[in-house]
This record gives C-alpha cells, structure tokens and sequence, in this order.
C-alpha cells in the first residue's frame, strides 16, 4: 500500500476548497465535554444561588407562624450552610475560568482535564453532604411553622415532641431519642451522598469515562 | 494577535483543517462543524502559540486534541454506518484511479479509534515516529508499535472492501 499516494491525494483533495468560510464563531464548543461538564456547572451554581437567596429569606417574606427562638435558629443554620456553599462555589467558579489547554500533547492534555474535573467533582460532593447535615434543622423550622399555620394538620406537635427544636437545644432528650436522631441524620447523608454521586455521574461522569477510554487508547502497546 | 491576522494564518493552512475534519467526521455538515470547533479552539489558544514549533505542527496539536475530546450528541447507529460504506464502494465505480483509493483509505479510516486515526493522519503528514509521538505524548517505540498495527488494520480494512493498491 502506498501511502505517498495517499498523501499526494489528500493534498490535492483540499487544494481550492473554499478559504472564506472561516470565522471565529464564540458559541462553538458544545460538542466538547469540557464545555458540557462547565455548562452545566454554571447553571448549577446560577440555580444553587437562587436558591440560598429564597431560603435565606423565606422567613421573613411569608406569613409562617415562627417564634423568634426559631427564627434564630433557622438563621443561624441557614448561614452556615449558604457560608459552606459559598465556599465551595468560589472554588468552582475558579475551574470555570481555568481555560482548558489544547495545545499541549494529546496525553497531558487530557490526563490534566480528568484530573481537574475529578478533584471538582470530589469538591462538590464534600460541599452537598456537609451541607446535607445542617440542612434538616432549617426544614424541620419549616415544616414545624407550615403545621402551626395549618390547623387542619393531622400532625401534632406539643412540647414533648421530638420535632420541637426547643427540647434540642435544652438537651431535654433521652437517650433513645439522641440515637434517634442520630440514625435519622446519618440515613439523610447517606441519602444525599447516593443522589449526589447518581447525579453527577448522571451529568458529568459520562464524559469523563469517554476521556478516560481515550488514555486508555494511549496505552502503551506490547511489541 | 488581532481577529484577521489569525484568520489569515488560518486560511493559509486550511488544508489541516480540512484534512483533520475529514478523517474524524463523516458527513460534510458535522466536518464544517468540526471545523469551526477547531478555529474555535484555536483563537482561545493562540497566546499559547510562542513559535517554538511552527505554526502548522501547532495547529495538528490543537485540531487533533479538539478532535478527539469532540463528542457528537447523537452517535450514529452501527446499521446506518454500514450502509453508507456500501454507498461509496458503489459511488467509486465512477470515480477515476486516485479519487478511488482516497474513499477507499477514508473508509477504512472511518473504523480506527480517535488514536489510531491521529497517528495515521501525522504519518501521512510527513511526520517522524519521535514527533508523532511528541504530538500525542507517546513513547518513540510505543508509536512505532501503534503506527505498524493501524497501517496493518488499514491494509486489512481495504482488502475487505474488496480492493487492493
């Protein structure tokens, strides 16, 4: 097989093809992993801070009946987890910016994308499960000051309930209680620690398993 | 750099262009759109570019690597991609000697993984075993092994098609 032929073909085939159809179109790059796994990335980030900003407010811009204790409480937590959020976001916005480089030799660039997607991806796992864990308190606020308003709520909550937050804080618990509680908790972090590994396999570990296939091609090959 | 000067050094190598997107895509819309990919990736790389190499070996790196991270959304079903072999091994009847053999290679070349066909592409280029694998961040004997094998299948894919040069 002659592949100077081959050569002088291919030359000749792109010779007095159009020149003028070249332009530098900025929406390209949708095809490309790398702008997927950021694509989505901004618009998690763009619904995380809707959503901390409604949260944040949400008692002071509805009707629910909340005593101050609680709405201290619910503030309290709420902060922290948007200052845990927050914190992570930065580091997420940082990669966003990181342009992605081309121009090195096929294998680094590639090994150098899966790293810096994996160790993001890691970043976001730790920041959901940390966040998962103060999250229940401000919804069980919530959920306490909906039942207050609703008076039609089969739900009763008096003094000696476990969802009164007051007996929490007044270590007014038994032990059985606490490990109760304790359970509930640890079962919620293994619940978002499930979701949140099913989800961002769902949205970016499809590509990454597509980058990997590619390393896998530039193996070394035995002679 | 400014907008039409990197425009101009693109059209002066626009045969690269042409040449990469036709040996990764099959259709002429999705080698436009390979195209312009690449043109895109090269405009946000193009500070990088310091001239220690010349600007065409760059512009490989670039084409190739965007080639390869370049995944359609809809992947063409192994049925389909049959019958359009079966097209142009009939279209070919028509054609003269050379036009022949090129469908025949580009055929071929259509069933190489994204590796294989980078490291065919840079060989017919011209290329040596070291900067082949100084593109692909190879070893020089790991490279040789590859080419070897993807000549070899290249060969083999050919003869199936019922054609020999």
């Amino acid at each position: 097989m002659n592949f100077d032929a081959i050569k002088k073909e291919m030359s000749q085939s792109v010779e007095g093809l159009p020149k003028n159809e070249f332009k530098i179109d900025l929406k390209k790059g949708k095809h490309n992993p790398i702008y997927r796994i950021r694509k989505n990335m901004i618009e998690e980030i763009i619904t995380t801070i809707i959503a901390m900003v409604v949260f944040l407010m949400f008692p002071f811009f509805t009707d629910l009946k909340m005593t101050n204790l609680n709405k201290s409480i619910y503030l309290l937590f709420m902060s922290l987890t948007v200052f845990m959020i927050s914190f992570y976001m930065v580091k997420q916005i940082c990669f966003l910016f990181r342009n992605s480089n081309l121009s090195i030799n096929t294998k680094d660039a590639i090994k150098e994308y899966i790293y810096e997607v994996k160790l993001t991806l890691e970043a976001y796992k730790s920041y959901v499960i940390a966040s998962s864990l103060l999250v229940p308190i401000p919804s069980l606020i919530i959920f306490r000051s909906l039942y207050l308003d609703n008076s039609n709520s089969l739900l009763n909550i008096d003094s000696t309930s476990l969802f009164n937050i007051e007996r929490w804080l007044n270590m007014q618990l038994s032990t059985i209680e606490v490990l109760y509680l304790v359970i509930v908790y640890l079962i919620t972090g293994a619940i978002f620690y499930l979701i949140t590994q099913l989800w961002t396999t769902y949205l970016y570990g499809k590509h990454v398993k597509k980058l990997e296939q590619i390393i896998e091609e530039l193996r070394e090959e035995e002679i | 750099m400014q907008e039409n000067q990197f425009l101009k050094l693109i059209e002066q190598h626009s045969g690269i262009l042409y040449k990469v997107s036709r040996i990764y895509m099959d259709s002429e819309v999705e080698q436009q759109d390979l195209r312009q990919e690449i043109i895109f990736q090269l405009w946000k790389s193009i500070d990088k570019f310091k001239g220690d190499s010349q600007f065409s070996s760059w512009m490989y790196r670039v084409g190739i690597n965007t080639s390869i991270t370049y995944f359609k959304k809809n992947k063409r079903r192994p049925d389909k991609s049959e019958l359009k072999t079966n097209i142009d091994i009939q279209e070919e009847s028509q054609e003269d000697e050379k036009e022949s053999q090129l469908t025949h290679f580009y055929t071929a070349v259509k069933s190489l993984n994204k590796i294989e066909k980078a490291i065919i592409l840079l060989f017919i280029e011209g290329y040596s075993h070291n900067e082949i694998a100084k593109q692909l961040g190879l070893s020089s004997g790991n490279t040789r092994v590859k080419l070897n094998r993807t000549k070899q299948k290249i060969k083999e894919l050919i003869k199936q098609q019922g054609y020999e040069f």
